[in-house]
């Protein structure tokens, strides 16, 4: 078997090895306990704080990519609003389709809670304009905004009764997998000293941690991990909690594909006269 | 012969109920299928819903813009509340355009210079509402007044962030052993926020693969349980 | 020659407010033939405008660039360094805001549209590229082929489903009654475009495994050191690593050897404070390449080619 051949096999055998590993805890129903970290504690209870005269922003500023962590963030923050009777709005101005996966969420939880669009929440959909719009948003929401994602004028909505400027907005909830949090640090809370949570996907989290030492965030999720701790703090259990397993199961398979080649590495360099390791 | 194949094993499959029946899942399972026919080698199937998948994004973010931008901040406020100045976004937005033209693309430096200069306003701006709470929150106590006397996060915390900042000293050459020995503190401390990057760049990647597995083997291969 | 450059800016300052000012009452709603000659006179003005500069010396057309880029970042900057009401400069009645305030909304509206007309750019890209694969009949040209049917559906049917989502597309289909506009495009959204999108960042998975077998080698104490890290982070968050410490106490000092302890004292002490020291580099850097855009001084290909 030349090289290159033992290569190609060792690669997909190792892709092989990490699905069946993963795929037999997708299967297999296992219960997990969760134990809640002070940033998803600190992103709960920023959400309870949240006056009922004020509206809660949920920028869902991620796509399909990232479906796998941001979706049951987003669902777990939705329901939390319906079950507080807490009014929030939809917003997207990174990625055209954030917007499309939050109303989507919001449109299968309401029937459960008894919640109806435009009363109990409102869409603004996807705007243009990155840093620059955010800065002039604030001053003047009902104008910058103009029209819902259905093209309603959203002053005739009831959701957004009282709401004219950032004053009016209790909490901004960035749900992303991008670095677009800090353009929320420097124009709304570095002007307004508006709330804002994080909701990021795995690879973020140590980023958004000296946000969140210096206040400049309130509360931080942390990927998947982050959903599933939110769950446990609203007592169900979504599809973060249901797939902790397997997220246990990949881990560990990669923790001993790292030892594994670790070892093989090890003994192949004590091996007098040796090449390479496989897959090398 | 395998795509004749195919089509009788999910026959047989949808039949028997170990596969779902709805037209939808069954069209995100071959794309799911598609994409990943990848990890075995390159091949015309992946290459195929590859440009399919462009294609609908370009074409799913065109409509957002038009629908939900152009249509309720341009074109309504131009042609039905008389705002006729707004014929200048057009205008300015063709000037991007003009970058496929040697003779005019000077027009689409000066479009693009306007909106560089305006982010990099905004970017000196920002710099200070940044940086200025990180500034403050780093200087946190050291020792308190009970006990155990001394804060031991903070004082990890700050060690940690002079000796990293100490290691970014490239202007000029570290001879002091004080300076020395605090950049290769710093670099050992900078493994440690590396590692803890890389075991969460994991969770985050297995995430999404979860995510697909979940719904290959739940949602599709339905003998496993729907969810 | 600093002081040249300060009352340069100050000119400029005193410039654009001035013309802000002077246009504002030009700049109102119209109908009629007042609209149309509105219109008319704006595309003249642009057009002679542009004509003009185009007829212009390079050096000049390069001053009128630097200019316009240092007055677009102006705005923003004097907005936030100059006290609000400040009445006995500007003689400014309201309160929290200065001269420039009322400027930042309008621009903020007009920047989302013309940045809504740049997105048609990278279509218009594409469309270029893969029109030449089909009209060049490149190998592989049926690819870009498919590119163009998908581009076409999904914006034929997401605009259809907006404006008319029940009206029917397709009649008594195999196994379904008909299917509407709104239906075929939720099968090219929900079940062809996201389920596209999700697996091609979930292969990244597998190259995360491929290199945590072939490439992460501890040949080093540093590289153990990060690879201890990794392996407290990656356990202290999943259940499985909770378990493995379930049996320490929640308080108390040992509690702190909780793999869900550990992991955080990682993640928000450690790795935070080097993030954070990263951070102000960063920052600064940031700070430094901001003000080298907002003042022309960048070089490179694209900044230094002939106008």
């Amino acid at each position: 078997m030349t090289q290159t051949t033992r290569q190609f096999w060792v690669r997909r055998i190792v892709w092989a090895v990490l699905i069946a590993i993963t795929g037999v805890f997708v299967i297999v129903k296992v219960n997990a306990t969760m134990y809640v970290s002070r940033p998803a504690l600190d992103f709960y209870r920023a959400v309870e704080a949240v006056p009922k005269d004020k509206i809660i922003v949920i920028s869902c500023e991620w796509e399909a990519g990232t479906r796998g962590e941001n979706g049951p963030q987003t669902e777990a923050l939705i329901r939390h609003c319906f079950e507080q009777d807490k009014r929030f709005a939809i917003f997207g101005w990174t990625y055209p389709p954030g917007p499309t996966f939050g109303q989507q969420i919001a449109e299968r939880l309401a029937p459960r809670y008894h919640k109806r669009y435009g009363r109990d929440w409102v869409n603004w959909g996807y705007k243009a304009g990155g840093a620059i719009f955010i800065r002039a948003w604030a001053k003047n929401i009902p104008g910058k905004i103009g029209r819902d994602i259905y093209g309603t004028p959203i002053t005739r909505l009831p959701a957004m009764q009282g709401i004219c400027t950032i004053r009016d907005v209790g909490l901004i909830a960035s749900i992303t997998p991008s670095a677009s949090v800090p353009v929320w640090i420097r124009y709304i809370y570095g002007f307004y000293r508006t709330k804002i949570v994080y909701a990021c996907t795995g690879v973020m989290a140590p980023e958004a941690f000296p946000y969140y030492d210096a206040h400049q965030v309130a509360g931080v999720l942390k990927g998947l991990t982050g959903a599933a701790e939110y769950e446990t703090l609203l007592r169900y259990r979504g599809d973060a909690m249901r797939r902790m397993p397997a997220q246990s199961a990949a881990h560990a398979a990669i923790i001993l594909l790292i030892v594994i080649g670790n070892v093989i590495y090890i003994y192949s360099r004590r091996r007098p006269g040796a090449g390479s390791p496989p897959g090398r | 012969m395998s795509l004749a194949a195919f089509a009788v094993v999910a026959y047989a499959g949808v039949q028997s109920g170990i596969f779902a029946k709805d037209l939808g899942i069954w069209i995100a399972a071959i794309c799911t299928l598609a994409m990943y026919s990848i990890l075995y080698r390159e091949n015309v199937v992946f290459r195929l819903f590859e440009h399919i998948f462009i294609g609908l994004a370009t074409g799913y973010g065109i409509y957002v813009v038009i629908t939900q931008v152009l249509w309720p901040k341009w074109w309504t406020p131009l042609v039905e509340q008389g705002k006729w100045y707004w014929v200048f976004a057009l205008l300015m937005g063709t000037m991007f355009y003009t970058v496929y033209s040697k003779r005019l693309s000077w027009m689409n430096r000066l479009a693009v210079g306007i909106f560089m200069g305006m982010s990099a306003g905004l970017g000196v701006v920002g710099f200070i509402t940044e940086l200025v709470p990180q500034l403050s929150y780093s200087f946190k106590p050291l020792w308190t007044s009970t006990r155990p006397y001394i804060e031991v996060n903070n004082v990890v915390f700050f060690v940690t962030l002079i000796a990293v900042m100490s290691y970014f000293f490239f202007s000029f050459e570290q001879r002091n052993p004080v300076v020395k020995g605090s950049a290769r503190l710093g670099r050992w401390l900078l493994m440690v926020a590396f590692g803890a990057i890389f075991g969460n760049t994991v969770m985050g990647r297995m995430s999404l693969l979860i995510d697909r597995l979940e719904f290959l083997l739940r949602q599709w291969l339905q003998v496993f349980g729907r969810q | 020659m600093i002081a040249v450059y300060v009352a340069g800016a100050l000119i400029a300052a005193v410039g654009v407010w001035g013309l802000a000012r002077l246009l504002t009452p030009v700049f109102q709603p119209a109908t009629g033939a007042l609209y149309y000659t509105g219109l008319a006179v704006s595309v003249l003005v642009w057009a002679g405008l542009m004509l003009t500069l185009h007829r212009m010396p390079a050096g000049v057309k390069k001053r009128v660039v630097i200019l316009m880029t240092f007055a677009g970042g102006l705005i923003y900057v004097l907005e936030f360094y100059l006290p609000a009401q400040n009445r006995y400069i500007f003689f400014w009645r309201h309160s929290h805001t200065n001269a420039f305030s009322p400027m930042i909304e309008p621009i903020g509206d007009a920047y989302a549209v013309i940045f809504g007309f740049t997105l048609f750019l990278g279509a218009y890209n594409l469309a270029r590229v893969h029109g030449r694969n089909i009209a060049a009949r490149r190998p592989g040209y049926h690819n870009s082929i498919a590119f163009f049917l998908a581009f076409i559906a999904m914006m034929v049917f997401a605009l259809w489903q907006t404006w008319a989502p029940k009206q029917v597309v397709i009649a008594h289909l195999w196994g379904i009654r008909h299917l509407t506009a709104a239906d075929v495009w939720g099968y090219l959204f929900n079940s062809t475009y996201v389920p596209l999108q999700a697996t091609l960042f979930s292969v990244l998975a597998f190259y995360m495994a491929t290199a945590a077998f072939r490439a992460f080698r501890v040949r080093s104490a540093e590289a153990g050191l990060m690879m201890l890290a990794a392996f407290i982070c990656m356990l202290g968050q999943v259940p499985l690593g909770m378990w493995l410490t379930h049996h320490l106490p929640l308080q108390g000092p040992l509690s702190n050897l909780r793999m869900e302890a550990m992991a955080n004292w990682v993640l928000g002490v450690i790795s935070m404070g080097g993030l954070r020291a990263v951070g102000f580099g960063i920052l600064v850097g940031g700070l430094a390449v901001s003000l080298r855009f907002w003042l022309s001084l960048e070089r490179g290909a694209f900044f230094e080619q002939e106008l």
